[in-house]
This record gives C-alpha cells, structure tokens and sequence, in this order.
C-alpha cells in the first residue's frame, strides 16, 4: 500500500521562542555596550634620540612642578588651590607661553616634574591643562635613581 | 446600507521587517561589543580629564593596568610595591614589564603604551612604569581617562 505523502499539511513555524530569545540576546548587548563608559586618551611623548643632519632648534621648555601636597609650581610661582582640579590661572599661563613660543615660531615644550607621592589624578590634571592649552610636547622627568 | 465587517479574516501581521530589524541591531551590537575590547580592568577608577580626546584609532596599542598598592587583583594576589603593574590579569614587577613591552614591541614597532592608571596610584609607580618604557625604547605613551564623572 502507498502511503500518503502528507504534502498538503501547512508547515507553520512558531516563531514566538525564537523572537523571545533575540530580543533577550539585543537587550543584554545593549546594555552591555552602554555600562562601559568611554574612555579618553591624554598623551605625552618621551624624549627620544634621533639622528640630526642639521642643526635642531632648541625649543622654549618649562618645567612644571607638582608637590606632594598638590600644588603645582611653575617658574618657582604657585598656580591656583592645591586641592581643586581645575587649573584656571595655571591654563591662563600656559597659553601666554604658547602664543609667545609660536610668534617666535619656536616649538613650546612642557616638562612636568611631578613629587613621588603626587597622586595620578593630579599629574593627569596638569595635562589636562596643557592639552586645553594645546601644547603638544609634554614630557615627564625622570630621576635617575628611581 | 450597513457594509457586512469582515470578522471572520484572520488577522495575521507580517513578522519578517521586524526580524529583519531586530537581527540588524543584534549583529550592530555584537560587533561593537567586540570591538572595543581591550585589556580592561573594571576596578580601575581612571582620572578626569575634560580635555582629553576619544581615540578614532585603536590599533597598535599595549596597555599596562595599573590599581593602588594593596588591592587585590582576581588571581589571589595583591598589588604590591614590588609588583604593581596589572597585565591581563597577571601582576608584573618592572623586569617582566620589560620583557613584555620589548616583545611586543618586536612584533609590532608602532606600538604605543596605553596606561589605564587609577587616580589614586602615586607617581613614583607610574615613574617606574614610564621608565620601563623608555628603556625598551617605545616612545609614545597615552594615559587613559574620563571626559566627565568625578563622582564616581
């Protein structure tokens, strides 16, 4: 005997699980992507050797202290509270010496020199303050003993 | 004349754009989702910079974690003075931080450092971090930061 062949049964997939489940998959990377805040970059450049075949202008360099109390000291002059992140006095200086380095057409260098102790956050808003007043070469010194 | 209200046709909505749509943004997620993975140490509370710039490019990047002396990282150590540079979940003292940047360093000579350090960490760590990296020979160094959330 032929069997039938069940041809006419109307092939219906239910879709409910599956939608459930991509939608549980979409929220979880939604909410996934949007937990992590966005990180930033603040960056500096070490001083390096090059090989020259002419002779380098010497850039106008500052040098920036930060104590371990916090206050940051540039040209043996104290800049704004020790305690408060915002450098206002400090960024007013900054570009002073950035507009007169460029109308010399000399590149302006910052070295920060910061006390063992200072605590990241500190160094990172002295950088800031060079990045808001857009001088590029930032470097850190170093001791040689450490 | 009343006009006879078809009750009796099935009401059927067509699911297919709404999947179409709902696959778009999970495959959109997905890939952003692992895009931006990095060497990431959530515990790390990262400075506040306001002017600090959001990368466009992540390539050729090395990064070095970086958390405060005595707190303790998943492998069951703590951070300590001697140890106190965090990659990929393992700590480091300043020799293997060496060998580590110089080997990356050979397979890719572009590298920059990425350095996800606490607020908190003194500087005189991050000195040592920064001088391992000067005597490997790489250069150009980036701090990673907040744009916003002193707070937090």
């Amino acid at each position: 005997m032929k069997l039938k062949r069940p041809s006419e049964v109307r092939m219906k997939m239910d879709m409910t699980p599956m939608i459930d489940c991509v939608f549980l998959l979409l929220v979880f990377f939604m909410v996934g992507t949007t937990l992590h805040k966005q990180e930033a970059d603040i960056s500096f450049s070490l001083p390096g050797t090059a090989d020259q075949s002419e002779p380098v202008e010497i850039p106008d360099e500052q040098i920036i202290e930060i104590y371990a109390d916090g206050s940051v000291v540039l040209n043996d002059l104290k800049f704004d509270s020790p305690t408060a992140s915002e450098l206002p006095e400090l960024i007013e200086t900054l570009k002073r010496f950035k507009a007169t380095a460029d109308a010399n057409k000399i590149e302006s260098m910052i070295t920060i020199a910061p006390a063992p102790e200072v605590k990241q956050q500190r160094v990172v808003d002295v950088l800031n303050a060079c990045a808001e007043a857009k001088i590029k070469n930032v470097t850190f010194a170093m001791e040689e003993d450490s | 004349m009343k006009s006879k209200r078809n009750t009796d046709v099935e009401l059927g909505i067509d699911m297919t754009p709404m999947i179409d749509c709902v696959f778009l943004l999970l495959v959109f997620f997905m890939i952003s989702a692992t895009m931006s993975k990095v060497d990431f140490t959530p515990e790390i509370k990262l400075p506040v910079a306001p002017k600090a710039q959001v990368p466009d490019d992540l390539r050729n990047r090395g990064t070095i974690n970086i958390l405060p002396l005595g707190t303790p990282v998943p492998g069951g150590e703590t951070v300590s003075a001697e140890r106190p540079f965090l990659i990929y979940g393992k700590l480091a003292n300043a020799a293997e931080l060496k060998e580590q940047i110089s080997s990356v360093r050979g397979q890719n000579p572009d590298i920059r450092i990425y350095m996800r350090i606490d607020r908190n960490v003194e500087f005189a760590v991050v000195q040592r971090a920064i001088k391992a990296c000067a005597d490997v020979g790489v250069f150009d160094i980036v701090f990673g930061t907040y744009q916003s959330g002193a707070g937090q």
